[in-house]
């Protein structure tokens, strides 16, 4: 028998290698070992995880948990494994738990949500469950199993980082000035904040899709070429601080301080600018400028006033005998008509000389006003015929006079100087044909106001406009218009006092004086009087020519240092009967009042070493009830404004006529 | 007597007499099944037995599914089915009520479901890697024995041929053998399943592998089916009878599945394979004449053979001896109801080329006797059972 039948026939019979059937134990054995092994080493490892981990079948009752879980809640494991949520979680958050849980069953796949838990001491820590159903491999839906973070750290960083963001985010918005963050490299707007949306009035989204172009004035040197050049400067690592002239939304173009500087926020590089509207100060600056000019410029007049008001006292002097023995001599003379009508003609120069020094004194404020309440409109209408036959007929006058307006404390005279003055100068602009308008009217002038014009206090005002359809004047001309002797006339025809003389005059009477005025387009003069509110007064009518000389008695002590002046003054007395003692200083008044009784003491307010009140004064001491009668070329000393002279009682302005002088006197001796 | 050949001797735990089938619930329990895949076919299931088995199986408190698609020469496609049915009903038990097709059909079934892939993988000796779920067998004829034997035959309809699988994995756990089973088998089915076991018991104790271990059950299981067959065919319900002749195919199963067979079985398989014909059948048809061809080798054994069947052969010669046992073993089949050739059956002496080809190729061949040649000596002895 082969060897291959030999095999077979072993093999049939049982005797192969391969014919056994096995015992599975030692298998089995080994099976289960490895089944333990991999069962332990899950249970390890799912306990060994820090985060609770748990898991539950369908139904929601707990299969397992590890370690973590039961730390957590503070259960054994083995009184979770076989309940529910409800068994181990308050009420309320078992009922959260579980309807999670149902959802995820029903829906599959992964859950992720924030919750509330119960920790094992009581407190309430916010936590974020990872869960997730498990599947057999056949697709059937086995339970879920889910993961437990804690996230009341996290929150906690939130809070805070929200906090500290909201903070910066306030201190961002509301700095009060504008701050934009730009990108580096294209200078494109990234981020602005509210008070640049304030200031321009964009919203947020609109200013960082803008330009800078879209922000300034847009003509150079506020343009976008620029700008950029100045980002670049900044860009460069130098910080940039300059004006800028911005534009709002609006249009309306404003100053700006600009600081521009780069910087590192975060990971990126940006430029920081902050711009801050200078608008106020840039008006203030305006302002200032206006006020110091119009200040220079009434220094400057005033100053000129001054030389001028000492001009004219000199004037004065040299005036007062001219009138006086002209007067005289014409009395003399009444009866030789060559000579009368000569002495006249001597009389009229003297009289516009005497003009001449008035307006002189006007605006160098030396001169005495009498000074009344008026109606203003009663005065303007009193003047109108004056003004009618002295303004040339082509040209039509205009009167707006308001209603109801309350008066003012001013010198009529002197109103209607002003009058006649801004007449005739409006009249000279007007080349052919044109129309003069005079208004008054009741005007409120404000902070604004005051603040652009110099020593206006704001306030009531009573306006009076004259204004023209003339020629106008450009501002070169409008500059130095109130200069006295300044003139656009040609040599000769005008003197260049008349509105001198108005602008002193105003002056005088706490009043402001402006002119408005463009080439081709007409002026108007605006002169503001402060109002009261007093019972007004009635003009009195001075009359021109001299009463008839009377005889009086009387025993005057004239005092003056300016002897022509003394001379004339005795003479004038004397001749109408009074006793006359002169003295040309305080000292020989003094002695002559040693010797003799005085009835009235004449005296010029200025005079050197002792003036006029003092020595009134101390006469008084040694003849009580001695009367004084002062005269003077001066209005702006000491005098006019204290008790001891009133213009109504004890003084006399320089030059007086005669009849003047006489009449005061009388006037005093026979209180 | 000579040394002893290095030999092996496999059995089931057997559980022999009446009411044994109520035993099955509670050897399944044993097992710690929680359900029984119960292979069984339509005539068994008629016939009752399986409904006992069930109800054992219930009583015990196991779950059972009942699979009953399973034909005379159980066929690949069955074992497949079959297999499915285990899966996907998740038992984890196999109980065998029947003759051999469910006995072969259900050790198929288990093949499958331990080792996977297609039953016809398993086709030779010893190819089987992992055990079987337990089995339980309860045979309902005497018979196939493959309620004790290491042996499954599985027919290829696709070639045509049977295959064996052969190895100790196949061996049932428990054989359960009640006799009162065979009291509903028929004439014809007493006849032919009480010839299958003679011949194993006589292939048995020719084989070239037999064995002191196997011999007395082989010359026991002759004397009790050679005088039993008969008056079991007469009397069907004699339980007396029945009981000898499941006795009988018993020990002829222990002593063939562990000295295997030999021509009879080889050209019965082929037979089986290529015409779908009983194997009780064929074997019955075949005997005599492979004991003509073998007797040559085996005469000797064959004299005791002849003895078992109550033949008084010690005094005859050889070629009386031989005569003598062929006429015997012709006349106790045809008086059992065999009667005829194969031509009877259908066989063609065309056929008998390839029939010889297939039967050489059986495993059985290798432990008969006298080792044909050539294919030609196969050949012959199929035109002689014509």
């Amino acid at each position: 028998m082969d060897l291959d039948w030999q095999q077979q026939r072993d093999a049939v019979i049982g005797l192969g290698s391969m014919s056994g059937r096995k015992s599975f134990f030692p298998e089995l054995q080994r099976r289960l070992e490895e089944l333990e092994e991999s069962r332990e080493l899950l249970a390890c490892v799912i306990d060994s995880i820090p985060s609770p981990v748990f898991y539950k079948d369908v139904d929601g009752v707990y299969l397992n948990c590890n370690q973590a879980f039961a730390r957590s809640m503070g259960i054994p494991r083995e009184r979770i494994i076989g309940r529910t949520a409800y068994d181990i979680a308050p009420r309320e958050l078992a009922r959260i738990y579980h309807r999670a849980d149902m959802e995820l069953m029903a829906r599959g796949g992964t859950q992720i949500y924030e919750a509330t838990f119960r920790h094992a001491d009581g407190t309430l820590h916010d936590v974020m469950f990872h869960k997730s159903v498990i599947l057999r491999s056949n697709g059937e839906l086995r339970g879920l199993v889910g993961v437990m973070l804690d996230i009341s750290e996290r929150k906690r960083a939130e809070e805070a980082l929200r906090e500290s963001e909201e903070r910066f985010r306030a201190i961002f918005d509301l700095i009060g000035d504008a701050v934009f963050i730009h990108d580096l490299d294209n200078g494109a707007i990234l981020d602005v904040n509210q008070t640049m949306c304030d200031l321009f009035g964009y919203s947020r989204e609109e200013a960082c899709r803008l330009d800078v172009e879209a922000l300034s004035a847009g003509e150079p040197p506020y343009s976008q070429s620029e700008a950029l050049a100045w980002m670049q400067r900044a860009a460069g690592g130098e910080p940039q601080a300059f004006e800028w002239l911005g534009k709002r939304k609006n249009g309306e173009l404003f100053w700006l301080d600009v600081n521009m500087r780069r910087a590192t926020i975060g990971p990126a590089e940006r430029l920081i600018v902050s711009a801050r509207d200078i608008s106020d100060r840039k008006q203030a600056e305006a302002e200032n400028r206006i006020l110091s000019e119009q200040l220079a410029q009434a220094q400057k007049i005033e100053s000129i006033g001054r030389l001028a008001g000492g001009i004219a006292h000199d004037f004065n002097n040299l005036l007062t005998p001219i009138i006086v023995y002209v007067q005289l001599l014409m009395k003399d003379f009444s009866n030789d008509a060559r000579v009368s009508g000569r002495l006249e003609q001597v009389m009229l120069a003297a009289s516009r000389a005497k003009d001449l020094t008035q307006q002189l004194l006007s605006f160098g404020r030396k001169q005495q006003l009498t000074m009344k309440v008026l109606d203003l409109n009663a005065v303007i209408s009193g003047f109108c015929d004056i003004l009618r036959r002295t303004i040339r007929e082509s040209i039509e006058i205009n009167m707006r006079l308001g209603g109801g307006l309350p008066g003012i404390r001013a010198d009529q005279t002197q109103l209607e100087q002003i009058l006649m003055n801004l007449a005739i100068n409006a009249q000279d602009a007007i080349a052919a044909n044109g129309v003069i308008t005079i208004e008054t009217a009741l005007v409120t002038l404000d902070e604004a106001y005051s603040r652009q014009h110099a020593k206006v206090a704001p306030g009531e005002y009573l306006m009076l406009s004259v204004s023209d359809t003339g020629h106008g004047m450009d501002s070169a001309t409008l500059e130095q218009i109130f200069e006295p002797f300044f003139t656009t006339k040609e040599n000769g025809l005008g003197t260049g006092l008349g509105l001198a003389t108005v602008y002193g005059i105003v002056k005088q009477h706490d009043g402001n004086i402006w002119v408005y005025s463009e080439p081709s387009r007409g002026t108007v003069f605006k002169v503001y009087f402060p109002c009261v509110e007093q019972r007004q007064e009635r003009r009195e009518e001075v009359p021109h020519t001299m009463e008839e000389v009377r005889q009086e008695s009387g025993v005057i002590l004239l005092a003056e240092d300016n002897e022509m002046v003394r001379a004339m003054a005795l003479e004038l007395l004397s001749e109408s009967g009074y006793e006359v003692l002169a003295a040309e200083n305080s000292d020989a008044a003094m002695k002559l009042a040693a010797e003799k009784r005085i009835d009235l003491l004449l005296s010029d307010v200025v005079m050197p070493k002792v003036s006029g009140p003092e020595l009134y004064g101390r006469l008084s001491a040694i003849q009580p009830g001695l009367r004084v009668l002062y005269m003077s070329g001066y209005t702006d000393t000491v005098g006019i404004h204290n008790d001891v002279f009133d213009e109504k009682r004890n003084f006399i302005q320089k030059p007086f006529s005669a009849d003047a002088l006489l009449a005061k006197v009388r006037e005093i001796l026979a209180t | 007597m000579s040394a002893i050949e290095l030999r092996k001797f496999v059995a089931p735990e057997i559980i022999f007499g009446l009411g044994a089938i109520e035993r099955a619930g509670q050897c399944a329990s044993l097992y710690g099944a929680r359900k029984a895949l119960v292979v069984s076919d339509p005539g068994v299931i008629a016939a009752g037995w399986t409904g006992l088995v069930l109800a054992a199986l219930s009583d015990a408190g196991i779950d059972h599914v009942l699979f009953s698609g399973v034909s005379p020469n159980p066929r690949t496609e069955e074992v497949m089915s079959g297999a499915e049915v285990h899966r996907s009903e998740a038992c984890d038990l196999i109980v065998a009520v029947g003759g051999g097709s469910p006995l072969d059909c259900a050790k198929g079934i288990g093949i499958v479901v331990s080792n996977q892939g297609n039953i016809l993988e398993y086709e030779g000796i010893d190819r089987i890697p992992v055990p079987m779920p337990p089995l339980i067998c309860i045979p309902t004829t005497a018979g196939t024995s493959a309620d004790v034997s290491q042996f499954a035959i599985i027919s290829n309809r696709a070639r045509r041929t049977k295959i064996a699988i052969i190895s100790k994995a196949v061996v049932p756990d428990v054989a359960i053998i009640d006799p009162r089973t065979l009291t509903t088998m028929d004439t014809y089915l007493s006849a032919c399943t009480g010839m299958d076991a003679l011949v194993h018991a006589i292939e048995a104790y020719v084989s070239n592998a037999h064995s002191p271990l196997t011999d007395n059950h082989a010359l026991q299981a002759i004397r009790l089916i050679s005088s039993h067959l008969l008056p079991s065919i007469a009397a069907p319900h004699d339980l007396d009878h029945r009981s000898q002749m499941m006795l009988g195919s018993l020990e002829a199963g222990l002593a063939f599945s562990n000295a295997s067979l030999g021509a009879t079985h080889a050209m019965a398989h082929s037979l089986g394979g290529r015409l779908d014909l009983p194997h009780g059948e064929c074997n019955a048809m075949l005997l005599e004449h492979v004991i003509s061809y073998n007797f040559a080798e085996a005469g000797d054994r064959y004299r005791d053979v002849g003895g078992a069947l109550g033949l008084d052969t010690g005094k005859m010669d050889r070629a009386e001896c031989r005569a003598a046992v062929f006429g015997e073993v012709r006349r106790l089949r045809t008086a059992a109801g065999i009667s005829g050739g194969l031509g009877d059956r259908g066989v063609r002496s065309g056929d008998v080329g390839d029939l010889a080809a297939n039967a050489l190729r059986d495993a059985c061949m290798i432990t008969n006797p006298r080792l044909p040649h050539q294919q030609r000596d196969i050949e012959v002895i199929y035109e002689e059972a014509l």
